[in-house]
């Protein structure tokens, strides 16, 4: 084959995919074809709208509580402007809003709903959770534990967990929409009041048929697993925790609940 | 003398795993979604192992994008190479179509549609590279559909038979004879006698295709939708299309054959008995070419 014929293939496609992506349905950026009139008009929607479809049937999946909150209509309406400002990067739908949260904090229509953006990150972890690999703390990782000084050694987090932390109380927010007998009161005064919430995302012990499971964490146990997460010893992130931290209630659940992953080396005091 | 196998599989959706796994009905095969089961840790992975140590598994992919010019996601392959080696699948397959270009400042983007390519040289040659690259990492043959497409373009070296015939022999991999397809296409095309115009194009391919060439046949149903017949997979196989069938059976020999069922997805037992027909019509043919021998 030589460059120029792969290069008109090249260009044959980019066209195509130009048409699909444009704001509009523009019959002059279609690339040649033997349709034309209605026919040409109706093929290129038919392209418009299918990967549009396919990818807000995802979206619809991967974000029910951004979903719930802006209604069908207008989750649409947001499907639509994201597929076209945030193309697909891969052929596995699994992946297709993965930018969707960053997408929402940029759309100006939505600057009423502060917190739908930190929501829809909170969507996306519960998303990934529901297919993170198991966590794997063994016997050797506990030996050490207890046999090794704590200053040397750091805690990590299971694939299958994650910490949110948010300026709203995305976690009431989150549970208020799945539940029917919900108090919309409680949301509001919390949303009013400015409530921060850290939430705390897992499936438990990795289990694939488990349901994924939130809390919002307490002040302490944040700390806590924000300074594990940046790679802190054990001692240094109970230093961060502060007094009210309870670490062997913790660490109790923590094993209880496949929280960790192992113990390994700090990467920072 | 032993029973003959099973050719007949229906393509295995979420909403009726658990009737399935309780039922267990006889089937040659199941076939998923390939991409659907790329995550070896979720729910949806455990259910097809449970589903694989009864069946056979057949893994039909929609998102290789093998006819795109601007080649394959290397990370997707890798993630179809993981699933074959933990599924060992009797066939692996996915489709004669471009998803991926560059597009803007954005870089390279998927279209998550079986977008058409055209049957021109330059075309083969991209196509070729692509299924030998994922054969090379696959270590086994794949197979390629054919596709219900709504535009086509005009530039062309080929007939389309010609074309999957070439990159069978060129390639070495299989076509996945999608005859839902080939209606569809002869409907936009407004042929005259859509059924002459696909039984005609499966004649061809029995001409210029090397033996052997079709490994799998797919059957569905179709809608029509703003002035388009669309492929959606939402209805029984149309008549005329399993009339097309038993002219594939006759040119091609029994087959293994899928029932597809997207969108509106009925009943369990409707589609076993769709796939029980289909069953029902490669034993006739097989009792036919065992009577004429």
């Amino acid at each position: 084959m030589s460059a120029a014929t792969h290069t008109t293939e090249l260009e044959r496609q980019q066209r195509l995919i130009a048409a699909i992506f444009a704001p509009q349905l523009d019959l002059a950026t279609c690339p040649d074809v033997l349709q034309d009139g209605a026919r040409r008009e109706a093929g290129l929607a038919a392209y418009r709208g299918n990967g549009l479809a396919h990818a807000r049937n995802a979206l619809r999946l991967q974000f029910p509580t951004v979903l719930a909150m802006l209604g069908d209509d207008a989750f649409d309406v947001l499907s639509a402007r994201y597929w076209r400002a945030r193309p697909p990067r891969r052929g596995d739908l699994a992946w297709v809003g993965e930018e969707l949260p960053a997408y929402i904090a940029t759309v100006d229509s939505l600057d009423a709903w502060p917190w739908l953006a930190d929501c829809a990150r909170l969507d996306w972890a519960i998303w990934q959770i529901a297919g993170a690999a198991p966590p794997c703390m063994t016997h050797a990782d506990l030996q050490r534990l207890a046999a090794e000084d704590p200053a040397g050694l750091s805690l990590q987090l299971a694939a299958c967990t994650a910490r949110i932390p948010s300026a709203w109380p995305i976690v009431t927010i989150h549970l208020a929409h799945q539940d029917a007998a919900a108090d919309w009161s409680m949301v509001r005064q919390a949303i009013l009041d400015g409530a921060s919430q850290t939430a705390w995302v897992w499936r438990p012990q990795g289990d694939a048929a488990a349901e994924v499971r939130l809390i919002a964490l307490e002040d302490a146990a944040d700390r806590w697993i924000a300074a594990l997460a940046a790679g802190a010893s054990i001692v240094g992130a109970l230093d961060a925790a502060g007094e009210d931290f309870d670490f062997a209630t913790w660490m109790q659940r923590a094993l209880a609940e496949g929280w960790l992953d192992g113990v390994a080396t700090p990467v920072s005091p | 003398m032993p029973a003959a196998p099973l050719l007949h599989g229906i393509g295995l959706r979420q909403p009726h795993y658990r009737e399935f796994r309780a039922l267990r009905p006889p089937l040659g095969f199941v076939e998923v979604h390939s991409e659907n089961f790329f995550n070896p840790h979720d729910a949806a992975s455990q259910v097809l192992a449970a589903v694989r140590e009864d069946y056979a598994v057949s893994l039909h992919g929609v998102g290789l994008a093998l006819g795109s010019a601007c080649g394959l996601d290397e990370d997707h392959v890798r993630r179809l190479a993981d699933l074959v080696a933990r599924v060992d699948p009797v066939r692996v397959s996915d489709h004669a179509c471009f998803a991926r270009a560059p597009w803007a400042q954005v870089g390279i983007v998927h279209a998550s549609d079986l977008l058409p390519i055209a049957f021109t040289r330059a075309s083969l040659d991209i196509l070729c590279a692509n299924v030998e690259r994922v054969q090379d990492r696959l270590r086994r043959p794949l197979l390629v559909e054919n596709l219900s497409a709504y535009l086509d373009f005009p530039e062309r070296d080929f007939s389309e038979p010609q074309f999957f015939a070439e990159l069978g022999r060129r390639s070495g991999c299989g076509l996945l004879l999608d005859v839902n397809n080939l209606y569809v296409n002869a409907l936009n095309a407004a042929e005259p006698d859509p059924l002459q115009a696909v039984c005609g194009w499966i004649s061809e391919l029995t001409r210029e295709a090397p033996p052997g060439l079709v490994g799998e046949i797919h059957l569905a149903g179709f809608s029509k939708q703003q002035g388009l017949i669309i492929d959606d997979h939402s209805r029984p196989v149309a008549e005329d299309v399993w009339q097309a069938y038993v002219h594939a059976l006759d040119c091609l020999g029994p087959m293994p054959t899928l029932i597809e069922w997207d969108e509106h997805l009925p009943a369990l037992s409707v589609l076993l008995e769709q796939a029980a027909h289909a069953g029902a019509l490669c034993a006739a043919r097989r009792e036919t070419a065992q009577v004429a021998s």
